[in-house]
């Protein structure tokens, strides 16, 4: 009795688990059908076929006869964009976003705490979004490594991780990293120290190195015992990548005069910053960021939050935009996540943009300051089956995503929303 | 003799007639691509006919008079003036700066504050946000149960005066939320929202039998806060209450009618769950910001955002909000999104200008017709489209001139000018 009774009870338990269960995306070859193709080279393309084939773009073409095994999804002219990507982001972390407790701690690495259960990634991927560069927060003027992962929600973290992109560094200005905590710096002239100050500790500990190379290289085999090394220290090594162009740095900054200093910086000591974050100021050193190439990751209009958010103008894009500045729309926040589209479509009226150039805001643009432009962020043969449809004009927000895909899985499906939905 | 006197009446019925041809017509024609009055069909190459602060009339076959000014946006759509219903625009500025907040006061009654003696008209807030398409908003204020009275205002004009419609247009009412996430505190949190929801029920009890007595001619000592919630009942001042769960909007519409309060719910957020009752109470409905996360999972993705097609379909009147002063510019879009989620469009325009006047009890607002106050904006596109520029705006019949705060920056980067 007591054995039936337990049989019952786990029957009954394996059932109700089986309501949460989202079974795993499979990974099969995908024919959109009947869609409106947004790609840069060639254009819009309307009524056109996607072939996926072991997750990558394999061809887009009129009329495509389905494989075998591929699963064939009639899209009856919906919308196919590159799936996008937020450049700046927080979600998909399992802790803390600060190593707050010291100024300076690149050895910390965002890639230990993914968090591929997060719900805040599923609501992500309903806004057609495909990859994240997942940051270290802006309390530490040089803060940890970032992180890059496709949104492959329910994969294990290993899974989510994108190796193929640039590993990058957090640095902070302004308030945030001087916010009043009693310590040092409470001024951007302390902020701007404390990473030359880094940087020169980095090189000492380059040359220590070096010296005892050296020394070991000239000392005899039976001497080497005497030949001590230096103390490893995987803080200033984390920095020495980013000299010897194994790691870039995408730095937060809001004000035009902090974000000119951290270049005069980058030029001093070798680091290359791929983006500034925010940067509301922008649009006053448009000519500055063009001449040493680098992209900025921004709010498209939000502003005003705090004081050094103050000064701004969201008609300041097209001044950037006409001097050819990447420009890469993030949100920040999964709230902001889910409406990129949104928030990019808002370009068109900003800096006059088309619908392309506006869209690569999302897309292309970010995957250029992340290192994917290869791999990712726009619809083209060989490159990763990373997609969004959506179900009206992309970038209107009257629209929405109806299917997320990710290197020809689907991860997200409206359709079948509803039904993981548990009262 | 005679021959002076008709000389002279003859000059001065010339006089006359003259005066009367050169005293300047105060007439302003608009001419457009296409009208959204959206109390009627839309017009397309209409014009619409501005004498003073009103609109004089609207068609396709309007006579101009001579000496009228003639404005012609020959792309452009012309819709009435955007109606935020609860924001704190004019009292908050950079929001992490606390000497910038005059919305958010201490304490948990007071009626007797009013949100107009803050209310700061040179805010560069308020021409950001009318370069957008909102010309009328509700500021409100904030913190405690209940946080006072709420200013009704044009976004147009040089002191607080010139710029009100209505100092005193709603009293706020904040029913407070229990909480949600199921921690050791729990209980605690539930006792006390429960505790606090007495007090509040309290208040308004005490509040309501003090004007009755005041009614009856009985000597009530002097009490300023229950003497500033007799509006409620001497003059059917409107109750914005806020309630989110399910509970709340039940307790909220309860308040209400026990204490035959003209109320107004606002941001609802489990509406949805309780659209039946909504519906039979009367209320209508200010939302919150359609920028919202769902707050349990078990609510879905779209929880907020599909609320106001529910609303719409069961007859609940509604209207938009976007509550924080510096984001209050996007409103358009921020109601564009729910379009996506089953709201018709024309419902999602009525919803930032018909409904929100009516509810506000703005009779001479929120549509494109005779009579009615001209706040007219000139959008060269759809008012709920990220793409669509905002080229003009009237105010009370006047053209707005003034750049926007985000205008001078562009200007000023864009020559690399040192100062203004």
């Amino acid at each position: 009795m007591k054995t039936k009774k337990t049989l019952l009870t786990v029957i009954a338990v394996m059932l109700w688990v089986s309501i949460f269960a989202v079974q795993p995306a499979a990974a099969q070859d995908l024919l959109l059908k009947n869609g409106t193709i947004y790609t840069f080279d060639r254009g819009v393309l309307n009524g056109y076929d996607l072939l996926v084939q072991d997750g990558k773009i394999a061809r887009i073409d009129r009329n495509i006869t389905p494989p075998s095994k591929t699963k064939t999804i009639d899209l009856k002219g919906k919308s196919v964009i590159p799936g996008i990507i937020d450049s700046h982001n927080h979600i998909g972390l399992a802790g803390q976003i600060n190593e707050y407790s010291e100024n300076v701690t690149p050895e910390v690495r965002m890639q230990l705490q993914i968090n591929p259960d997060h719900p805040r990634i599923y609501y992500s991927l309903s806004g057609g979004v495909t990859m994240t560069h997942t940051m270290h927060g802006s309390a530490n003027p040089i803060g940890g490594e970032n992180v890059t992962i496709k949104l492959k929600w329910g994969k294990t973290p290993e899974e989510m991780l994108e190796k193929r992109a640039w590993r990058s560094l957090k640095m902070a200005l302004g308030e945030n990293p001087k916010g009043s905590r009693g310590k040092y710096p409470e001024t951007r002239m302390g902020v701007s120290d404390v990473i030359e100050n880094a940087y020169l500790e980095a090189m000492a500990y380059r040359e220590k190195w070096r010296r005892f190379n050296k020394k070991k290289q000239e000392t005899p085999d039976a001497e080497q015992y005497r030949v001590i090394p230096p103390r490893k220290d995987y803080r200033l090594e984390a920095l020495l990548d980013t000299l010897d162009g194994k790691m870039v740095i995408r730095c937060h900054s809001y004000r035009a005069e902090e974000t000119l200093d951290l270049i005069r910086l980058a030029k001093k000591y070798g680091f290359r910053v791929a983006a500034f974050e925010h940067i509301h100021q922008a649009y006053r050193i448009a000519d500055e960021l063009k001449a040493n190439n680098i992209g900025i990751s921004i709010f498209i209009d939000s502003w005003n939050y705090k004081a050094e958010a103050s000064e701004f103008s969201p008609w300041g894009l097209r001044l950037l935009h006409d001097k050819g500045v990447t420009i890469a729309l993030n949100s920040d926040t999964s709230e902001k996540m889910r409406r990129l589209y949104i928030e990019a479509g808002k370009m068109r009226r900003y800096a006059g943009l088309n619908d392309l150039d506006a869209l690569k805001t999302i897309t292309l643009n970010c995957a250029q300051i992340m290192g994917m432009a290869d791999y990712t962020g726009s619809i083209e043969i060989g490159k990763d089956a990373d997609l969004a449809v959506f179900d009206g004009h992309p970038l209107s927000s009257m629209s929405k995503c109806t299917l997320t895909i990710i290197e020809g899985e689907i991860y997200f499906d409206r359709a079948k929303d509803q039904y993981i939905r548990v009262k | 003799m005679k021959k002076t006197i008709i000389l002279i009446i003859a000059l001065t019925v010339f006089c006359l007639s003259v005066s009367a041809t050169e005293h300047p017509d105060r007439s302003i024609a608009i001419k457009a691509k296409k009208i959204v009055t959206v109390s009627g069909q839309s017009i397309e190459n209409g014009v619409i006919l501005v004498k003073g602060s009103k609109i004089a009339a609207v068609g396709n076959s309007v006579s101009i008079p001579d000496g009228a000014t003639v404005h012609e946006y020959s792309d452009a759509i012309v819709y009435p003036g955007l109606i935020n219903a609860f924001t704190t625009l004019g009292n908050t500025g950079i929001s992490a700066i606390r000497q910038w907040n005059d919305a958010r006061e201490v304490g948990a009654f007071k009626p007797n504050l009013s949100a107009f003696t803050a209310f700061y008209p040179w805010s560069n807030l308020i021409p950001n946000t009318r370069e957008f398409g909102t010309l009328t908003a509700l500021t409100v204020p904030g913190g405690g149960m209940i946080p006072g009275k709420a200013v009704l205002f044009n976004l147009h004009g040089w002191t607080p005066e010139d710029m009100f419609i209505n100092k005193e247009a709603a009293l706020i009412i904040d029913v407070p939320e229990p909480p949600i996430r199921k921690d050791k505190n729990y209980k605690k949190r539930l006792e006390r929202v429960k505790k606090k929801k007495k007090e509040l029920w309290t208040f308004v009890d005490k509040a309501h039998k003090y004007y009755l007595r005041a009614k009856n001619g009985d000597q009530n000592p002097f009490n300023p806060k229950y003497d500033a919630m007799k509006d409620l009942w001497e003059h059917q001042l409107p109750a914005i209450i806020i309630a989110d769960c399910a509970d709340n909007i039940r307790w909220a519409i309860k308040l209400a009618k026990t204490f035959k309060l003209k109320a107004i719910l606002n941001n609802v957020y489990d509406g949805e769950d309780v659209l039946q009752e909504i519906r039979n109470s009367g209320y209508p409905v200010i939302l919150g910001s359609m920028y919202s996360r769902n707050r349990k999972w078990e609510d879905g993705l779209d929880k907020v955002f599909r609320l106001p097609a529910l609303l719409a379909a069961k007859g609940i009147p509604f209207a938009f909000s976007s509550s924080w002063g510096s984001s209050a510019f996007d409103l358009p879009l921020n109601a564009g999104r729910t379009v996506a989620y089953g709201l018709s469009q024309e419902e999602a325009v009525k919803g930032l200008t018909l409904y929100p006047a009516q509810i506000l009890g703005l009779t001479g607002y929120g549509s494109i017709e005779p009579g009615k106050v001209a706040n007219l904006v000139i959008a060269d596109g759809n008012i709920l489209e990220t793409s669509t520029v905002v080229k003009d705006v009237f105010v009370k019949g006047k053209k707005v001139t003034g750049k926007s705060f985000f205008r001078r920056e562009y200007d000023k980067a864009k020559d690399k000018i040192s100062g203004e």
